[in-house]
């Protein structure tokens, strides 16, 4: 087990680098450079600019801009924010917070949504019930988030006034944000949980497990959901970053604190150091997760242990 | 001549040509997803090529006194805060969504191809550089990625096409790397390779079409995926700008007279939905007919 954990964070390091550097070099891609790209907002003028250009180190050659940016991450400097002057570090922190909380509580919608309805479709399989699962599912990932969640407000704070319409009171204030989040995920896992288990179900073992006598209700949800659980701890991994980004777009529709307003508001000011913070962290978090659920898998199957 | 005059005249075709339309016809009856996706697309393509059939209105045209009225007769979707109609802002802007659908995917698989194929043929470092850069690109969220590289370039509709395009290339590349691994040591690559054939002919002629099937599958969700992103990064002020008809850019409306009128935003999230169920049907129903391995 050792070995496999030193193996797999091995693997992380290089990884992680390379984000670091790409989002480095994204800024690179700019026509111009970030100065002249903030001229729009700031009205500078040349001198002023080539002062700037000075002041931000633009003008040494790429390595050692990168040598720098690099040597700065290490002491966890994200640089400062071009308006307002704010360490990187401090506003994603005091940010990330929020957008976590909300894809764990979307993950968790998914999982508590997604895996009873594939389970259902499995069980009926070829059924009426099993095509209107399995119609729901598809029509839940084709609903754009965004969209879903401006009709929760209408519906739960507008008309019936049961929810606060900003997403920033507490636990109340997290349940329409989590389910808009939640339903393209919960739709996902329900396809994964039903062809997963309908794939299970057809093993020796279970079959072994009816023919003992076991009650169909133990031979699913004890025997076969067990292993066709297992790839679900996979999709969930992939998916953290899907449900991180999307998060991103609801904090804007339920005007919540978090990440998302952040990087927004940073993109349309063209705020260059703080929309290359919260890339990069999104990305070193994807890849920690997915870290984590691999250890978790080696834990929980150790054919990968020791395979 | 004789050979002609058996076949039915009347259809005109070859009898390749039948057998085709034949097979389609088939696999389109033992497939609903795939019937019922393609005929979802091909109405909103038809409905956002000719809105005029469906609307006299002018999808921009300000009208301050039939402003935030509800939908009725007059204006089946309701007007917005302008007095705008929604329906004609909604057929109108479908044009921008399915561009932005297809163009970034389009630019996506182009990339995908290129890369997928030379790291999958020609092995070595080509290959470990090309996937250890795909295995950091991966990292990044669509939607995140997306939104860097709009900071770099600027708002707009061009702009984050090519964001979303830039951001879908590592799957591409991928997948086509896979099915050219499974197909470099195959026999009939080998054959050519003994023929003397060069190995531009060989990727072109012998394994790039071996890569269409799951190339189609893939790009048809992914045309799914492209919309939601799109109108996602539109609904944030990010794509086309205000007065432009975009589904995203209603939507951003919508949320502001949420209290108000629940209609401006309703009508074009339901285009949105409605889109994309065509094109993961349409994507599902393909995936079962070409390439049933994939089948999850």
């Amino acid at each position: 087990m050792a070995s496999y954990l030193l193996r797999r964070l091995a693997l992380t390091v290089p990884i992680i680098l390379g984000i670091v550097i790409m989002t480095f070099l994204i800024v690179q891609l700019i026509p111009g450079d970030a100065v002249s790209a903030m001229q729009g907002q700031l009205k500078m003028s040349a001198q002023q600019m080539e002062e700037m250009r000075q002041a931000l180190g633009l003008n040494d050659p790429l390595h050692v801009q990168l040598g720098r940016y690099l040597a700065q991450l290490a002491q966890g400097n994200l640089g400062r924010s071009l308006f307002g002057a704010q360490p990187v570090a401090l506003l994603i922190s005091s940010n990330i917070g929020a957008t976590i909380q909300l894809t764990l509580a979307a993950m968790l919608v998914a999982i508590i949504i997604g895996v009873p309805l594939g389970v259902f479709a499995a069980i009926k399989q070829g059924s009426a019930w099993d095509v209107i699962a399995t119609t729901t599912a598809m029509l839940g990932v084709s609903i754009p988030a965004f969209w879903l969640g401006l009709m929760l407000i209408q519906l739960f704070a507008v008309t019936l006034g049961w929810l606060p319409i900003t997403g920033d009171r507490g636990l109340r204030g997290l349940i329409m944000p989590a389910v808009a989040l939640g339903v393209a995920e919960a739709a996902i896992i329900t396809r994964l949980t039903r062809s997963s288990l309908v794939e299970i179900l057809g093993l020796d073992y279970v079959r072994t497990a009816r023919a003992k006598g076991l009650i169909e209700r133990a031979v699913v949800w004890q025997h076969a959901l067990r292993n066709a659980l297992l790839p679900l701890l996979t999709m969930i991994g992939m998916q953290f970053g899907t449900l991180f980004g999307g998060a991103v777009i609801i904090e804007n529709v339920f005007s919540r604190q978090g990440l998302g307003a952040l990087a927004t508001q940073a993109v349309i000011n063209r705020d260059f150091p703080v929309v290359q913070g919260c890339v990069m962290v999104a990305a070193v978090l994807y890849v920690l997760v997915n870290l984590l659920v691999d250890v978790l898998y080696a834990v929980a199957d150790p054919r990968i242990r020791y395979g | 001549m004789t050979k002609a005059v058996s076949q039915p005249i009347s259809l005109g075709m070859a009898p390749a040509a039948r057998r085709r339309i034949d097979g389609l016809l088939r696999a389109l009856r033992r497939h609903p997803s795939l019937a019922v996706g393609a005929a979802i697309l091909t109405a909103i393509i038809f409905v956002t090529l000719f809105p005029q059939l469906f609307t006299n209105f002018n999808p921009v045209l300000m009208s301050i006194r039939d402003r935030l009225q509800p939908p009725g007769p007059l204006h089946p979707f309701g007007t917005d805060q302008y007095g705008r109609d929604i329906l004609a802002r909604v057929l109108y802007g479908g044009r921008y969504s399915l561009v932005m659908g297809a163009v970034p995917i389009m630019l996506a698989a182009g990339a995908g191809i290129v890369l997928g194929l030379i790291a999958g043929y020609y092995g070595g470092w080509a290959d470990a550089l090309i996937m250890r850069v795909m295995d950091v690109w991966v990292a990044f969220p669509i939607i995140l990625l997306a939104l860097a590289i709009v900071t770099v370039l600027g708002p707009g509709l061009v702009n984050i096409m090519v964001a979303i395009g830039i951001a879908w290339v590592p799957y591409y590349t991928r997948m086509v790397r896979g099915v050219v691994l499974g197909m470099r040591n195959h026999s009939f690559v080998e054959a050519a390779r003994v023929i003397g054939m060069g190995d531009s002919r060989i990727l072109t002629r012998h394994i790039l079409p071996n890569t269409l099937a799951p190339l189609i599958v893939m790009s048809s969700m992914g045309v799914a995926g492209a919309i939601l992103t799109g109108a996602s990064l539109s609904f944030i002020g990010l794509g086309p700008q205000a007065p432009t008809p975009e589904w995203g850019v209603i939507l951003a409306d919508g949320r502001q007279f949420i209290r108000l009128a629940w209609w401006i935003g309703f009508f074009p999230g339901v285009a949105i939905a409605l889109t994309v169920l065509g094109a993961n049907l349409l994507g599902d129903g393909l995936r079962d007919w070409l390439d049933p391995r994939m089948r999850v």
